[in-house]
């Protein structure tokens, strides 16, 4: 669209330009030598002036288009809705043990609204376990809190309401299920009574909304169960999106998938963080370069080190634990 | 003291027979996930098979022994064969094995009774086992006795089996991980039948133990099979540990609260002492820690 | 929406399944009677008191993946209520059943004095099976309690009750149950037109069900019984409490087989603890197993058959009766797990070569017992599947 603007405008210019040259020329008369360089240094003075200013032209054009970006962003980051810039989670002195054996060790951790953060750590590391403990799926002690909320010691149904969307590290979703019922079964998690009762219907603003973004609008009549790998963790994302989940924990959502996918996912991620806190759990280095906010080592249940992805890679500490780690 | 005792004692032979009822469904059940109905079915054919012999064989002694093998393999064959023809191509619907094995239960129970008649037999135990015997004063059923050593030493080989051979360790090795045994060059098809023919055998062992105390009919499983399912339920999958501290906890339980009530109220109770347990270890007593949440 | 004059035939009937599948049952219902002796009606409404306890297995089996095997325990709580309720009526206030009498008691206890008011007995028979339902489900399903484990218990808990009836005989009539019933909420049991009045009340109950499953079915609560069935964590972590949702689906079975349980009383005439034991409660899913434990209406069709065919063999060939009764189970479920649910694909196949009329020629054929179930493939169409797919 930005393109064929462009070239027509230049299109315009260059007619408007000849125009111009040609006036001079057919107004004048053969005359004499002297006269005859000065017209062609006029022409040439003009030439170039008609480049400057088409050259000035194209950059408003490309100025306007960055613009018109920039507004596009801000306003899909209006309609992905997401929560207040003073939504955070804070974790304080999480510790998760299993029949004496520690998982999470003391564990501190805070995540700013608005952040992709990556947790990665080798095998056993803890990372799991953290969004386990957060959800309630695993006893922990310490705290988690999100928007001031305490999460733990709460069951997981009930953290779900708080705004805390989770997803596995195997794809479920309900297979039996078309894609637009497994998203309206999320969106409706806050009906009650005779709510429940009521026929099913057609796709809402919302879930319309949020099965483009995830790129899911073409499947929605399909079972979930015949979708491909990585379109079912984009409906997984989906649900938790529809649910205007404000924290969402992801567990390796690119794990099985293909590059083109993982590419769309990463970008995918990345608007959901703009006004979202994102923590993923990854194992994919390559992923993490190319998406992260901000990282988070783990190793045996401790944070390792943390900081944005350069710091993380020239940090030797971590160097060392996954060169010798093997992860 | 003087009450205490011998309720202690009936508590035990209780437990001795569900654990005997229960072995062979722990087995299957925890190491294959497969739901057994027919279990008790496959107790009857060991109790028939007591029966058949004590009328073949003049000396009881004998007569006993030779069933307890003879039980056990026909137990055995008839689990074999249930896997082989059905349960092996249901392996990935282990909730509808019930309902494929309760078909099975009505069909044996339906040739028992076509075959031996609708009239309980008994088969005549030893001498040695009828009679009392005395210990510190006290005496007990013989035949109780009988049943609850062998009980014992069920328990001993099979763990010794699981524990100490090949064949065990390739028992256990597809019930944790089933893929990886295949890869690791476990035929999991053959450890399956093997586990079915052991589990089944000795529910054989079971039904000619227990045809000891009970008249032999075609409903001789009926009696044992919910509470064996008991067990295996508050005991925890794929544990014999598990079933053994359930069946005796169970039997003492039940011997407990039957004599100041009744047989009935026994049984109650020992439902819901199993519910009441599972709201605190809903994976029963000895659970295996998975991470994986499906 | 089209208006109804531009729709064609075969639209009309796409968009108005429910109400056509409906109307054809009412009418085959009101029917009945007129084509069958009143025998045949009362075999046919003792079906029915088991087709209900299907379509509630139905709901909790097929769609919520609850395979309970202790139905009887419902069908039975709902019977003993009626039970006690028509006894206390027949013998009137101040006296005790014969049975009673004979071991001394003279004055009857007070889980039968509660029963006594029509009112009670009659939200009895749902609220005591429902109530009990409710217990049991949230003990166990809200500690994860499923599968194998649920399916365990609630044989222990059926076989729990009949020895309890079989040991409290005291009270309960013991193995012999409760029998010898002269009247119904007043009306002479012995009467034909009384027969036939319960034949509808068990018909249109029967219905009514159905109908209650249907719209469940369609509703959101339909996929959220199949998302708990199928993957009860995610629900979970969707902010669902898979616990309620599956107390709910099995609580409303339990009601319908305590409906049941209660009709069975005055149709058959006698409730004993032979009639709600282990083996009757799983029998109780085999024609839910034939019709198919996820379709609508296969449950009903698949219990009139089976029952039907028990009233044709087991009499004269009581032991290949049993036989058959085996055979149903290991063979449909090993080869043919969805029962007649699976033979769903050929229904279009079948529709082309017969012309849709053919439908209602295969509802029209009546006939004893099969005239309901032949009501299956033209009723059939009220399929939400089909429906849904209709409105997509």
């Amino acid at each position: 669209m930005n393109d064929k603007m462009t070239t027509s405008g230049t299109e315009e210019y260059q007619t408007v330009a000849g125009a111009g040259a040609g006036g001079v020329a057919g107004g004048g008369t053969p005359a004499s030598a002297a006269e005859l360089e000065q017209l062609r240094a006029e022409m040439v003075q003009m030439r170039d002036e008609a480049k400057r200013m088409r050259d000035e032209a194209a950059q408003m054009k490309a100025e306007i288009a960055e613009e018109r970006t920039r507004l596009h962003d801000q306003l899909a980051v209006l309609d992905d809705r997401g929560g207040q810039w003073n939504d955070y989670l804070e974790i304080q002195g999480l510790h998760v043990e299993f029949d004496g054996f520690v998982a999470v060790k003391n564990l501190d951790l805070t995540v700013e609204h608005g952040d992709l953060r990556f947790l990665i750590g080798p095998n056993g590391a803890g990372k799991t376990t953290i969004i386990d403990a957060i959800t309630g799926l695993v006893p922990a002690t310490g705290s988690a809190k999100f928007r001031g909320e305490q999460l733990l010691g709460r069951k997981p149904n009930d953290i779900v309401k708080l705004g805390v969307g989770r997803t596995f590290q195997t794809a479920s979703v309900v297979e039996e299920l078309s894609v637009l019922e497994n998203l309206q079964l999320a969106e409706g998690f806050r009906k009650k009574g005779r709510a429940l009762f009521r026929p099913m219907g057609g796709a809402s603003q919302n879930v319309e909304y949020m099965m483009d973004v995830c790129n899911l609008t073409e499947d929605a009549h399909k079972p979930a169960g015949i979708l491909p790998h990585g379109k079912k963790q984009w409906l997984e994302i989906g649900m938790l999106l529809v649910q205007d989940a404000h924290l969402l924990l992801l567990d390796e959502p690119v794990a099985g998938m293909t590059p083109a996918e993982r590419i769309a996912t990463g970008e995918l991620l990345k608007r959901c963080s703009k006004n979202r806190t994102v923590i993923i759990v990854e194992h994919d280095m390559e992923f993490m370069r190319q998406f992260a906010d901000s990282v988070t080592v783990l190793n045996q249940g401790e944070i390792l080190a943390q900081g944005s992805v350069e710091e993380i890679q020239s940090n030797d500490e971590v160097v060392r634990i996954y060169l010798g780690g093997g992860e | 003291m003087n009450m205490l005792f011998p309720q202690i004692v009936a508590g035990l032979s209780n437990g001795s027979i569900l654990l005997l009822a229960a072995l062979g469904l722990s087995l299957t059940f925890g190491q294959m996930g497969v739901i057994n109905n027919a279990h008790g079915e496959f107790m009857m054919a060991g109790a028939y098979t007591a029966y058949v012999m004590s009328t073949l064989i003049g000396n009881k002694g004998v007569a006993l022994a030779v069933a307890l093998v003879v039980g056990f393999v026909v137990s055995g064959l008839l689990g074999l064969l249930l896997d082989v023809a059905l349960l092996e191509r249901m392996r990935s619907r282990p909730l509808d094995t019930l309902l494929v094995t309760f078909g099975v239960s009505l069909v044996l129970q339906q040739l028992a009774r076509d075959i031996f008649g609708a009239t309980p037999v008994y088969a005549a135990a030893p001498e040695a086992l009828t009679n009392p015997v005395t210990v510190f004063g006290y005496s007990f059923s013989a035949g109780r006795l009988f049943i609850f050593i062998l009980s014992i030493v069920c328990v001993a080989a099979l763990y010794a089996v699981l524990k100490l051979t090949p064949l065990g360790r390739q028992i256990r090795a597809t019930s944790e991980n089933r893929d990886l045994a295949e890869v690791s060059g476990i035929s999991t098809r053959t450890v399956d039948h093997v586990t079915f023919f052991l589990g089944s055998g000795i529910a054989g062992i079971a039904g000619v133990a227990l045809s000891l105390l009970n008249s032999i009919s075609f409903n001789f499983g009926t009696t044992f099979i919910v509470q064996a399912f008991l067990v295996v339920v508050a005991g925890g999958v794929g544990q014999l540990k598990g079933a053994v501290i359930a069946s005796f906890v169970l039997g003492l339980c039940q011997s407990a609260i039957e004599l100041p009530t009744s047989a009935s109220i026994g049984q109650v109770a020992v439902f819901l002492i199993v519910v009441v347990f599972l709201q605190f270890r809903p994976q029963g007593l000895v659970a295996i820690r998975s991470r994986n949440l499906a | 929406m089209k208006k109804l004059t531009t729709m064609s035939p075969a639209e009309f009937a796409a968009t108005y399944k429910a109400w056509i599948g409906t109307v054809i049952a009412v009418l085959l219902i009101l029917l009945a009677p007129s084509v069958m002796s009143v025998y045949n009606l009362g075999l046919l409404s003792k079906y029915l008191c088991y087709a209900m306890v299907a379509v509630g297995i139905g709901l909790a089996w097929g769609q919520g993946g609850m395979l309970t095997l202790g139905q009887g325990l419902f069908f039975g709580l709902g019977a003993y209520v009626m039970a006690i309720h028509m006894k206390l009526s027949d013998i009137g206030p101040g006296q005790v059943p014969d049975f009673m009498a004979q071991y001394g008691i003279t004055e009857v206890p007070g889980f039968w004095e509660l029963f006594r008011n029509p009112v009670i007995a009659v939200i009895g028979v749902a609220a005591v099976p429902g109530a009990i339902a409710a217990l049991l489900g949230l003990a166990v399903f809200g500690r994860g309690v499923r599968g194998a484990y649920f399916a365990i218990l609630s044989q222990a808990l059926v076989a729990a009750f009949s020895v309890l009836l079989i040991g409290q005989s005291k009270t309960t009539g013991g193995t012999n149950g409760l029998n010898d019933f002269k009247g119904f909420f007043g009306y002479d049991l012995t009467d034909d037109a009384n027969k036939q009045m319960i034949f509808y009340i068990c018909a249109f109950l029967t219905l009514a069900m159905v109908l209650i499953v249907w719209w469940i079915r369609r509703s959101f609560m339909g996929d959220l019984i199949i998302g708990v069935r199928d993957q009860e964590n995610r629900m979970k972590f969707l902010g669902y409490n898979p616990a309620s949702i599956k107390v709910f689906a099995f609580s409303l079975a339990a009601m319908f087989a305590g409906i049941g349980g209660a009709m069975f009383v005055p149709v058959v005439g006698i409730i004993s603890p032979s009639d709600i034991g282990v083996t009757p409660s799983i029998l109780m899913l085999a024609g839910v197993v034939i019709g198919g434990r996820t379709t609508l209406l296969g449950p009903v069709v698949g219990t009139l058959l089976v029952r039907f065919a028990e009233t044709q063999l087991s009499e004269a060939y009581p032991s290949a009766w049993t036989y058959i009764e085996g055979l149903i189970f290991i063979l449909i479920i090993a080869f043919v797990p969805m029962g007649l649910g699976q033979f769903k694909g050929l229904w279009p196949w079948v529709k082309e070569k017969i012309g849709l009329g053919g439908a209602a020629a295969a509802g029209a054929a009546a006939g004893a017992a099969e005239a309901v179930a032949g009501a299956g493939p033209a009723a059939k169409t009220t399929s939400p599947t089909t429906a849904k797919a209709v409105n997509a």
